[in-house]
């Protein structure tokens, strides 16, 4: 292979180096994060500019989190600003925190530095005092929000309240009309819908300080000595869940989990144990297995698809499935299988080939280490799970990965795996019938093309965030990027969603034009989610967007496509609807609209939708 | 099992990013380089996590050689 290959496996190597010598110990940590700041950038390290305005301290948790960061493919460059300093850095134009220049803007405004009398005083206040702090406290973290979110697009994340070290009023809280307890969590909800309205996300330190325990999380010494209230421990936690919450940020989720059999999903080998002496079920280390079954089934819920790689005889697998009463997952839960005897490396592409997802989309979950350092030589770019020996700590394993995060759930997300299961029926439709157009009228689609509206804001931001292959533009906004969009004149912003004799596909195409002279615009935007490509509707959607031009006066559609590394699949897509390409500008495309739009497909039904 | 001496070595210099052996008995925030506060409060918290122990506050600002360092891990039962 060439010199650059050889050289970028051998830094691939030093960053790999680094944190193989990271223990659970701080100074590892403290060594690590030098080590990784000598480093520098990486090509595993997607950068990030990390700015953290807080209330106390914060210093000491970067080390922490560079390391963190580095574990999950994130190299972050952050700044702690002098704590207390809140409104000074966000309203001063040339304050420090705008002079870094951030990415990401992490606010830590504790209700104990700076709504002090909800903490000690709690008692002594009346409910009108109480909610009047509460009020006070969230307005001023929202205004922060919106001040930063005005002057830069930068991502801004909230911590919200930890549980409090202590009760004003002890064991007696729980008797009060409104607890402090109770007032925390509310807190929290409230401070959650403001902060989001305002186009933050939350970071729930209040999660990780259960998990850890109070007792464990603050530390009074480090307060009185330093201004720093959290724990060594406690400091390495937040270390990792900033880290998963930044990946969340800049990287797209996977897609896939692809799980080995035996010994992953139930104990024992089904080729020698057979299927009634596998381990899984009410008793002992069945048990662990049933729980990580259960736990991996709740993947399934959240949109993640489960696809299985194992060493074996398929029709023992399926039987196994099938017959085992205790089974939690289903074989129709897996939207693909590759059960045989050939390498697992060979397997995992053809899930991705089959899935219609990238290879980067798979996580691999595999007890064996000799199959997971296979799949990572040939596949370095499969998320691949380090696999406690102790299946106890499965789940855990794969919930701290952190490669199917994401900051928000939608509905479409919910819906996904069983859209997966009736795409395998159309598929085998589609070999049942002849051409093309047969199979279309077959599928008995109906579209439907609505303009871009608060009810489905989300979905179409999500959209443009994780769509890679069918994408010209690939260009990504916020909710509130695309909200302002919106309110240009002269924005068209379309959302399509089809439907089948199958089931419903959701939301799953997005048109954006903008006009860019009197009677010219520009297709800012156009994608189409790749489990309904080639099925013609994104013609569908291209003529509704030129009809909708034609309608607001314009005459020429002007196609623009920035080519990645995944998005081939679009590369033709303007070639083939009649536009031609510009000259001197190899990335725009144009369609002439002076004698009207394009007709539409007719093998399926077209409506036009609201909301 | 290396010696509670050898191992606060490895902390110290794993914190100041320097190496074990310019360390000595009479290292201190004067002749280490990135010996500063944060350092220091870093160090504390590495020290506690290494031997199981907990220093008081006043004794934690205390600890800026190697020899009261080891001095104090002692007396608090440190392993």
């Amino acid at each position: 292979m060439s010199e650059t290959f050889e050289q970028s496996e051998r830094s691939v190597d030093a960053l790999a180096t680094i944190l193989s010598e990271v223990d659970h110990r701080p100074a590892s940590y403290l060594s690590g994060a030098r080590k990784l700041a000598q480093l520098g950038a990486h090509p595993n390290l997607l950068p990030i500019r990390v700015a953290v305005l807080s209330t106390f301290t914060f210093e000491p948790v970067l080390p922490y989190l560079r390391v963190e960061g580095a574990r999950r493919g994130v190299g972050v460059h952050a700044l702690a600003l002098p704590y207390g300093q809140l409104e000074q850095q966000v309203l001063e134009p040339g304050s420090d925190l705008f002079h870094f220049s951030p990415d990401v803007v992490i606010i830590a405004a504790r209700i104990e530095d700076c709504a002090r009398q909800l903490v000690d005083g709690f008692v002594a206040l009346t409910a009108e005092s109480i909610e009047h702090a509460v009020d006070a406290y969230i307005e001023r973290v929202a205004s922060l929000v919106r001040a930063i979110r005005e002057r830069r697009p930068v991502h801004v994340v909230i911590w919200n309240q930890a549980p409090l070290a202590r009760l004003a009023a002890g064991i007696a809280d729980t008797s009060l009309d409104a607890s402090q307890q109770g007032m925390v969590a509310e807190l929290n909800q409230r401070l959650a819908l403001a902060v989001i309205a305002a186009g933050a996300t939350v970071f729930d330190i209040a999660r990780i300080a259960t998990e850890i325990g109070t007792v464990n999380y603050y530390d009074g010494k480090l307060e009185v000595l330093a201004r720093i209230p959290l724990s060594g421990t406690a400091q390495i936690a937040i270390g990792g869940g900033l880290a998963r919450h930044l990946r969340a940020i800049v990287r797209s989720p996977c897609k896939c989990l692809v799980v080995d059999l035996d010994n992953t999903l139930w104990g024992g080998v089904l080729g020698e144990d057979g299927v009634r002496g596998i381990a899984i079920g009410e008793e002992h280390i069945g048990l662990a297995f049933k729980a990580f079954q259960s736990a991996i089934h709740g993947y399934r819920d959240r949109g993640i698809l489960l696809a299985v790689a194992s060493k074996n005889n398929e029709p023992d697998v399926i039987e196994a499935f099938k017959t085992h009463p205790s089974m939690v997952l289903k074989w129709e839960d897996f939207a693909a299988s590759q059960v045989h005897w050939g390498d697992k490396a060979t397997s995992l592409r053809a899930i991705a080939e089959e899935l219609n997802i990238g290879v980067d989309a798979l996580v691999f979950f595999d007890d064996n280490p000799v199959e997971r350092g296979w799949v990572r030589s040939r596949l370095p770019e499969v998320t691949v799970i380090d696999v406690p020996k102790d299946p106890l700590q499965f789940t855990k394993a794969l919930d701290a990965c952190g490669a199917f995060d994401q900051l928000a759930l939608t509905t479409e997300d919910r819906k996904r795996s069983e859209l997966y299961q009736t795409e395998a029926h159309r598929r085998a439709l589609q070999s049942a019938t002849g051409s093309v157009e047969e199979f279309l009228r077959a599928l008995d689609m109906k579209v439907i093309i609505g303009d871009v509206a608060e009810p489905t804001l989300p979905r179409v931001v999500q959209l443009l965030a994780k769509t890679n292959q069918f994408n010209m533009t690939t260009r990504r906004y916020s909710e509130p990027d695309l909200r302002a969009l919106l309110a240009r004149d002269g924005t068209i912003a379309l959302w399509m969603s089809v439907s089948d004799r199958y089931g419903d596909n959701g939301l799953v195409g997005v048109a954006i034009a903008v006009r860019e002279e009197p009677e010219a615009y520009r297709l800012d935007n156009f994608l189409l989610s790749c489990r309904v490509l080639g099925r013609q509707v994104e013609r569908a959607l291209l003529c509704e967007v030129a009809a909708r031009v034609v309608a607001d006066g314009g005459r020429t559609l002007i196609g623009e496509l920035i080519p990645t590394k995944k998005n081939a699949p679009a590369m033709n897509f303007f070639a083939e609807t009649g536009f031609s390409q510009f000259l001197d500008r190899d990335n725009l495309w144009q369609l002439s609209l002076s004698n009207g739009p394009p007709s539409p497909p007719t093998a399926f039904e077209i409506t036009r939708g609201v909301a | 099992v290396s010696s509670v001496r050898g191992r606060i070595v490895d902390i110290a210099a794993a914190t100041f990013g320097v190496s074990p052996e310019v360390l000595s008995d009479a290292s201190s925030p004067d002749t280490v380089e990135n010996w500063d506060s944060m350092n220091h409060i870093h160090l504390i918290v590495a020290l506690e996590a290494e031997f199981g122990v907990s220093f008081e506050p006043d004794r934690a600002l205390e600890l800026i050689n190697l020899a009261e360092i080891e001095k104090a891990v002692h007396e608090l039962g440190g392993r």
